[in-house]
């Protein structure tokens, strides 16, 4: 059966009501997420509600299975009050971090998962980056925390860009296609709002207070993002983006051996991986354009992704205030 | 005091506009290096060479270029001692 064609079948979440689902949730369920089967149960008052939406265009698995890994979270202290409940997350019966505040169940599963995909899934390489898909290519947006990477994530994915990942740039080596991984998407403070200014339309989880990274939103992936999360996009771009008050619109190309530096140093297990790894990476890099944006409006660097992917030319500014062509889309050599 | 680079199969190279980034295999690690690094790691240090010498080499790639100084001198040993940390040469008893 084509990959395209594996879960298409499939009941989803959605398909469940909110309290049949929650039943389930509390015993075990297991969810198909990227290329992973992923078994979860949770008995915990703040997360049924928020994972039935976020989740709920994801096919639903069977337990007939082995899965990818089983995550559990569980509330302690569930007698006391809110402010002193705990959550704890396991993998696999471990516990890899301590309890954490129970209000903050739905970050804790989705760190928590994040977790587990960045120390043990090594058959990928996995690059620390966004990744979305457009006209059949995929852009690669890697960039460090506060970069404002998540946030162009969900702009871009709903406005016409296909969301493979807004962390993961998930390869397997020796390819240059990214195996998707959509997931809900994690905005942060003040993004919160931007977000819901840019795109009303976009369904956002609760807000999260008190965090480690403060306030945290998650953002719905489009449905067709998940349905389509067989089908892997080949490099074509690599965009280093950064947010940056107040600044204007910059966006200008990076060497290419600047551009496999950054990558290889920022993803989760090139190490790891070795020296396929390293081949992976050049193949990228070879056949994607590499640049480096600084925004500070949303909307006009949406338009920029939107001009780059339908290559068309217009004049942006690099850093060094010069105007320049954007240069069109296509192979990079 | 004499190097010579590892043997040319424990390196991979990648080479975009005269820059360039190898994969050092016994280390497994990635080093970002210039044209001159590359060209001592590739070409100039297949044989054992001293600094001057290796200096020496290195200009002598360039057209027209003068005849190295002391101070480019030191600055290819310091170059061949961090590459003899990272493993990528080898010290070669005289």
């Amino acid at each position: 059966m084509p990959a395209t064609q594996a879960f298409a079948s499939h009941p989803r979440v959605d398909s469940l009501d909110p309290g049949g689902f929650q039943a389930r949730l509390a015993d075990g369920l297991g969810l198909r997420i990227g290329p992973f089967d992923v078994h979860i149960k949770a008995r915990a008052t703040a997360l049924a509600e928020p994972l039935y939406r976020l989740y709920g265009h994801y096919p639903l698995l069977d337990d007939a299975r082995v899965f990818s890994c089983h995550l559990r979270l569980e509330e302690l202290r569930a007698a006391l009050p809110k402010s002193v409940r705990r959550v704890r997350f396991t993998v696999d019966g471990r516990q890899p971090h301590d309890d954490m505040p129970a209000e903050q169940a739905l970050a804790v599963l989705e760190w928590g998962f994040n977790l587990v995909i960045a120390l043990r899934f090594h058959r990928f390489l996995m690059l620390h980056s966004a990744v979305l898909e457009r006209n059949g290519g995929a852009l690669l947006m890697p960039a460090g925390p506060g970069h404002g990477k998540t946030t162009l994530c969900a702009a871009l994915a709903h406005r016409g860009w296909r969301l493979l990942s807004d962390e993961f740039g998930l390869l397997r080596p020796g390819k240059t296609a990214f195996v998707p991984i959509p997931r809900p998407m994690p905005l942060k403070n003040a993004s919160i709002e931007v977000m819901r200014n840019f795109a009303p339309q976009a369904e956002l989880g609760p807000s999260i207070e008190g965090t480690i990274k403060g306030t945290v939103a998650h953002v719905r992936p489009p449905r067709d993002s998940v349905d389509a999360a067989a089908i892997e996009a080949p490099a074509r771009w690599v965009v280093f983006p950064r947010w940056q008050a107040d600044a204007r619109l910059s966006f200008e190309e990076v060497p290419r051996a600047e551009a496999f530096m950054s990558l290889a140093r920022n993803a989760f297990n090139y190490e790891v991986v070795g020296q396929a790894a390293f081949e992976t990476v050049r193949d990228i890099v070879d056949r994607s354009r590499c640049y480096r944006l600084v925004y500070s409006d949303l909307d006009e660097a949406v338009e920029l992704f939107d001009r780059l992917a339908r290559g068309v030319g217009a004049e942006v500014e690099s850093s060094d205030g010069e105007s320049q062509a954007l240069p069109v889309a296509g192979e990079g050599r | 005091m004499r190097w010579r680079s590892a043997t040319s199969d424990e390196f991979l190279w990648a080479e975009w506009d005269r820059e360039f980034v190898v994969f050092h295999r016994p280390s497994g690690q990635t080093h970002f290096v210039n044209a001159a690094s590359a060209a001592l790691l590739r070409d100039i240090l297949v044989d054992p060479m001293d600094a001057l010498d290796a200096s020496r080499a290195l200009a002598g790639q360039t057209p027209d270029a003068p005849e190295p100084d002391a101070d480019f001198a030191r600055h290819v040993f310091g170059l061949l001692v961090r590459f003899e940390e990272l493993g990528l040469v080898v010290r070669v008893s005289p």
